[in-house]
């Protein structure tokens, strides 16, 4: 099967997140991993070592900006300024893309730090596709964005979020990071089949794929990047790959982050299932 | 759903979230299940709320978490967040206001008697403010070598402007919160210190937060010059000579906590 456009955006490979911790593995020499996503915000103000470690890092890797502060279903007003400045972070150090989430964070000038779910509706589809737009033309770059782990859902929400993200990409123009751990997340706490959600979405359109652990607390899943990745969602990835020839995959690992081999190790897991479907 | 009502909604879960004690009711407008009520499903969003953001302030500001103990800081972290919720991008901006916060609300002035505890606290929290900041601005790694100093008597010498580095900064303390920190940051456990006057210099070499001890003309001259001030008056002001002055700007110039002259300065 050959792979999809993606929007021109680069095959990437097999990367993980930067972390300052790994600094002397990913400076040393090959490592196994082919590029390296950076959470924005963590680097976007920032002229310390982190800033430092990106800019070393791009000059031999290619590297990801991962926002988690664009709040793009907020009805507050987009923030302009913290878009031009991802855009300039992203010029900067030569970013494959640029990504966040689907959801809000905040109203009102408060940000609340989480990834809040948005009421999937046909007027909250119109309100994100057109801030999607906007926020786009000041990067001046696509957009590409994730589905996000939920824990509750709206009463008057109308719309599969699968088909949500699918509307918005078609609609937009953004591109879609599918993040394997978060469709099974929300599949079990909503109790909708994740096979089904994978398969609704526009492969043309996913650019990238994260994998993460998450933490089973009986009634619900949490997603807490604190853990290896669990294998319900090691058999969707496979699925989700299948659809998805030579798709990007990024290992997300943000708490009690292990030593580097640990985390090569599950990337290697990573390219051994995607090797059996490719 | 109108774009009245996208936002009514946002409010109410932001509200929600921010102040759990004042949600009304919760199963009309978040769908629940047998296994998961929505009441339940909120409460995850509450409670992550608070922890992430308390684990935050827990990690910029371990003295204070150390001094405190566990319970009591997460109880003035979670007044900090109920009163100055985060309206940054950033994490990092997070503790920006706790130190006010704390100050704004000791319950020693309205008694008329100030609790030395609490004065060490502010001094503890400014001073792990000025870390966490030290740590995350630009430095002087980034810049090329030193200017070379003006010429000591010179028609210029007195005129000078500085440029400090922007991860330079200066906190007066009441106790020496510095020593504290290092041995509460290396796992001891000290006993609260004696009140003692200390001006320090916080700043970053080589990725590594530096801090240094200044007498208490030297911290004004350094404070002026940082102001903006130049340079023969600044140290006039501070009660130094002017030779003293200007050994000060040469050791200030090679420890990189001046990094420009008269608006010169350049990046690498």
């Amino acid at each position: 099967m050959p792979a999809p456009d993606r929007l021109g955006l680069p095959e990437l490979g097999f990367g993980v997140g930067l972390r300052s911790r790994h600094a002397d593995e990913v400076l040393r020499g090959p490592s196994g991993v082919d590029w390296f996503e950076v959470i924005t915000e963590n680097v976007l103000d920032n002229g310390g070592y982190a800033r430092y470690l990106l800019d070393q890092v791009a000059e031999r890797f290619p590297v990801v900006l991962h926002g988690v502060s664009l709040s793009i279903g907020s009805t507050d007003p987009l923030d302009l300024d913290y878009l031009r400045r991802v855009g300039r972070l992203a010029t900067s150090v030569r970013a494959a893309w640029v990504s966040d989430h689907l959801c809000w964070t905040g109203v009102l000038g408060v940000n609340t730090h989480d990834l809040l779910p948005l009421p999937l509706t046909e007027e909250s589809l119109r309100h994100v596709v057109r801030r999607v737009r906007v926020a786009q033309d000041v990067l001046e770059r696509p957009l590409v964005l994730e589905n996000p782990s939920t824990y509750l859902g709206f009463t008057e929400s109308t719309v599969p979020e699968c088909e949500f993200l699918a509307r918005l990409a078609e609609e937009s123009g953004c591109g879609l990071l599918l993040d394997v751990n978060n469709v099974y997340v929300s599949a079990v706490n909503h109790e909708f089949d994740p096979y089904d959600y994978v398969r609704a979405l526009p492969a043309d359109r996913v650019v990238y794929v994260h994998l993460a652990g998450h933490a089973d607390r009986g009634t619900h899943l949490i997603d807490t990047h604190d853990r290896p990745v669990a294998d319900p969602v090691w058999d969707l990835y496979e699925f989700a790959t299948g659809l998805l020839p030579s798709v990007s995959v990024l290992l997300e690992w943000d708490d009690r982050i292990p030593p580097f081999p640990v985390l090569t190790a599950e990337l290697d897991k990573a390219r051994e299932r995607a090797a059996r479907v490719g | 759903m109108s774009a009245e009502g996208l936002r009514r909604l946002q409010g109410w879960l932001q509200g929600a979230i921010l102040d759990p004690e004042g949600v009304g009711e919760v199963a009309g407008v978040v769908v629940g299940t047998a296994r998961l009520p929505a009441a339940r499903r909120l409460a995850i969003y509450q409670h992550g709320y608070r922890a992430r953001l308390v684990d935050c302030l827990s990690a910029h500001y371990p003295v204070a978490r150390r001094l405190l103990g566990a319970e009591l800081f997460e109880e003035f972290a979670r007044e900090y967040l109920r009163s100055r919720p985060s309206r940054s991008y950033t994490l990092e901006a997070l503790g920006a206001g706790f130190a006010d916060h704390l100050v704004a609300g000791r319950p020693d002035v309205v008694s008329g008697e100030r609790e030395p505890w609490i004065d060490l606290l502010v001094d503890v929290v400014r001073f792990e403010r000025a870390f966490t900041e030290a740590h995350g601005a630009a430095g002087a790694e980034f810049r090329d070598p030193p200017p070379a100093p003006p010429v000591f008597g010179s028609a210029a010498w007195g005129g000078t402007v500085v440029s400090t580095v922007e991860c330079l900064r200066l906190v007066r303390a009441g106790f020496p919160v510095h020593t504290l920190a290092v041995a509460v940051r290396a796992g001891q456990d000290p006993p609260l210190p004696r009140p003692v006057e200390v001006r320090l210099v916080v700043s970053r070499k080589d990725f590594v937060v530096t801090v240094a001890e200044l007498d208490e003309p030297r911290f004004r001259l350094l404070a002026a010059l940082r102001a903006g001030t130049p340079l023969g008056r600044a140290g006039d002001e501070a009660g130094l000579a002017p030779r003293q002055t200007d050994a000060c700007l040469r050791d200030w110039l090679a420890e990189r906590l001046i990094v420009g002259l008269n608006g010169r300065t350049s990046h690498r």
